[in-house]
């Protein structure tokens, strides 16, 4: 049994001009221990399929349908009570912006002992004590000096440690990645990354990693999840995905030619994706990719594929899944 | 933090010091000649030679015809008054009212008293009603509560506060009689000064005032409690709170109130001494005797040193908060604490 198993995910949020399906039938696994990447353009729903399962959603926006199974035990029908219990215990989050997702006005130690006191009953002091331990584990120079600052005070990448150490303290069973390196500097994002990995690998935490960056996905995750206009259009190991591919979604296809290998020949030029996301409350009627897709067909203007297991471990979202046919074809 | 401190009082000194100057300087543009009125029981006796020496003698001896640096020096007890000694508002000298021929002093004290106690009893009040209601309102937005308190708040700040006097006066005195008309004290009253019955009737009279004054203050303050809560409830620190697995209460008044606190402490300041500004109105409205009124009594009869002692009372009261504002800042965030 997989350690969280998000089945059909419906997520909504109602807007003054209707309601917007932000998330729209998602299904994905995270394995005990391993990491699952989910990718995806800004707006494909990869942050709020993963705020449903804290329940963290902002106040119009609701799950109209779908089941989360974390452990074997269902997410969705929580009472607030029994969610304060699992957020930061059982599971928890890494935030995009370390800049603002500390409080300004509040101590490393007070943040970061917050967790001990609030799920494992701490005294203060013996929360203290904890936090000079993360800070360590989080490899934080001088913690006994970092643990009397405050934010404004440490730099994006040690706030960003703070953030992993918060997130880390009362030794959760998944960690939510949402971009936490997507605002730091590209040596800071290499050594958070390579921090993440070692702190996997000693209490063996699984990851859900959030990211619009294939290449951080590459290094980081075992299984991944491409997601498009709140749909995953495919699931796939990640071996599958950056080796060789019998079978791709066009999307994922295009999202691999838009970045560049070293094994890239000089002369060959990188391909952007045409087009943009379409808009949240006018998405197409077909295939939700199908505008922007270059081997689109009538069948796929109309009619809307479903994820098709095209080998095992190997989700796709698309009619013509297989990439020699496909190219044929087109 | 004590070099934040010192700085601050540094400023505050220097912020006095040109104020009041510029204070001087404008009263004096005031076409109001002390030694004229002085003269002028005695015009009809004397020969127009005899008075014109006698005019410009007076001059002379009250200092008017020196330079305005050096009369403001004076007038602040910066240097030696004439009669040779510093004698000025340093020393606790405030000059002479011509309208009620007594030291202004003597005059102003009393309504000195009554105003403070007034602004201190609506500011309680209205801080007490104001900052649970904008954080309820907050925490509840769009709801049917919020959405009547709004409604409410926009009458509440948009009605000048004379229609607000005018029709707190009609319901309260004239209709339901809880409260009297005006004035400070019960006339003829036989109570001893200072004892408690004369307490109890001060503020059976001041009572509607600050009421009204409250009210008055209720709207603006309101919605800017509530939008200012808003604001760090919205921010990404308030999301990882709650990702920790804090309760909604402590996610509220901890982690939000602590940064909403930042801007309302900066407008409280602006705030209390529109309350100040507002007292004029309420004094003059509700005939107590107050700062605000004596304010309005002294302009009307151009006493020069009756006003401009009244200006820098509303001087020092501005600076004296504002002092307090930048302190409490210094003490609610870090980032001020630490970096100056």
């Amino acid at each position: 049994m997989s350690l969280l198993e998000v089945r059909d995910l419906n997520t909504f949020f109602r807007t003054k001009h209707g309601i917007v399906k932000a998330v729209n039938g998602v299904s994905y696994t995270v394995e005990a221990g391993k990491t699952l990447g989910i990718v995806g353009e800004s707006g494909s729903g990869k942050t709020v399929s993963a705020m449903s399962i804290l329940q963290l959603l902002d106040t119009n926006g609701f799950i109209e349908s779908g089941s989360i199974k974390f452990d074997g035990r269902e997410l969705t029908t929580l009472t607030r009570r029994e969610m304060y219990e699992i957020r930061g215990n059982d599971i928890s989050v890494i935030f995009q912006e370390p800049m603002t997702s500390l409080n300004p006005v509040f101590t490393v130690e007070r943040q970061v002992s917050e967790p001990f006191m609030v799920h494992q009953g701490l005294s203060k002091r013996e929360a203290a004590l904890r936090v000079l331990d993360m800070l360590r584990d989080v490899r934080i120079p001088n913690p006994e000096v970092v643990t009397k600052q405050y934010p404004h005070q440490l730099s994006g990448g040690m706030r960003q440690r703070v953030m992993i150490a918060m997130a880390l303290a009362c030794r959760p069973r998944i960690l939510i990645a949402d971009e936490p390196s997507t605002a730091l500097d590209v040596t800071i994002q290499a050594q958070i990354l390579k921090l993440m990995n070692d702190l996997q690998e000693e209490k063996g935490t699984s990851i859900m990693f959030i990211t619009h960056d294939l290449g951080v996905v590459c290094q980081m995750a075992d299984d991944v999840a491409v997601m498009y206009c709140g749909q995953v259009v495919e699931m796939a190991p990640a071996r599958t995905i950056f080796g060789k591919p019998q079978f791709s979604h066009p999307y994922t296809e295009g999202l691999l030619f838009s970045i560049p290998r070293l094994d890239t020949p000089s002369d060959v030029r990188l391909e952007a994706i045409p087009g943009a996301v379409p808009h949240p409350l006018k998405l197409p009627d077909g295939c939700k990719f199908a505008p922007r897709c270059k081997y689109a067909t009538e069948r796929c203007k109309v009619e809307e594929p479903e994820l098709v297991e095209v080998q095992p471990g190997q989700g796709v979202r698309c009619f013509y899944p297989d990439l020699k046919e496909r190219r044929k074809d087109g | 933090m004590g070099k934040y401190v010192l700085k601050r009082l540094v400023y505050i000194v220097i912020v006095f010091f040109v104020i009041s100057f510029l204070m001087y300087a404008l009263y004096n543009l005031i076409p109001t000649d002390p030694a004229r009125a002085q003269l002028e029981p005695m015009r009809q006796q004397l020969k127009p030679e005899e008075y014109i020496r006698m005019y410009k003698q007076l001059r002379k001896e009250m200092g008017l015809d020196d330079h305005l640096v050096i009369r403001y020096a004076r007038w602040m007890g910066i240097i030696k008054g004439l009669k040779g000694k510093f004698d000025g508002l340093l020393q606790g000298n405030f000059g002479y009212s011509q309208t009620f021929k007594k030291p202004v002093v003597q005059q102003i004290s009393e309504p000195m008293k009554n105003t403070i106690f007034i602004n201190i009893f609506a500011t309680i009040a209205a801080l007490g009603i104001t900052l649970p209601l904008g954080v309820y309102c907050a925490v509840h937005k769009g709801k049917k509560f919020d959405t009547t308190v709004q409604t409410m708040s926009i009458l509440g700040y948009s009605l000048p506060i004379f229609i607000i006097s005018l029709i707190f006066m009609y319901f309260f005195v004239v209709r339901w009689g809880i409260f009297p008309l005006m004035g400070s004290k019960t006339p003829n009253a036989t109570y001893e000064p200072g004892s408690w019955e004369a307490f109890v009737d001060k503020v059976y009279h001041i009572a509607l005032p600050v009421i009204v004054m409250t009210f008055a203050s209720l709207g603006g303050m309101t919605r800017y409690v509530r939008s200012s809560m808003i604001e760090a409830l919205g921010t990404d620190y308030i999301r990882t709170a709650r990702a920790k697995g804090l309760r909604e209460k402590v996610v509220i008044y901890s982690h939000a109130w602590r940064n909403a606190l930042l801007p309302i402490i900066t407008s409280i300041l602006a705030w209390f001494l529109g309350i100040f500004g507002g007292s004029v109105i309420i004094e003059n409205t509700f005939s107590l005797n107050g700062m605000g009124k004596l304010y309005w009594t002294g302009l009307n009869t151009l006493d020069f040193e009756l006003v401009l002692a009244i200006q820098m009372f509303y001087t020092v009261v501005s600076l004296i908060g504002s002092l307090l504002i930048d302190l409490s800042y210094g003490i609610v965030d870090p980032r001020v604490r630490v970096n100056k």
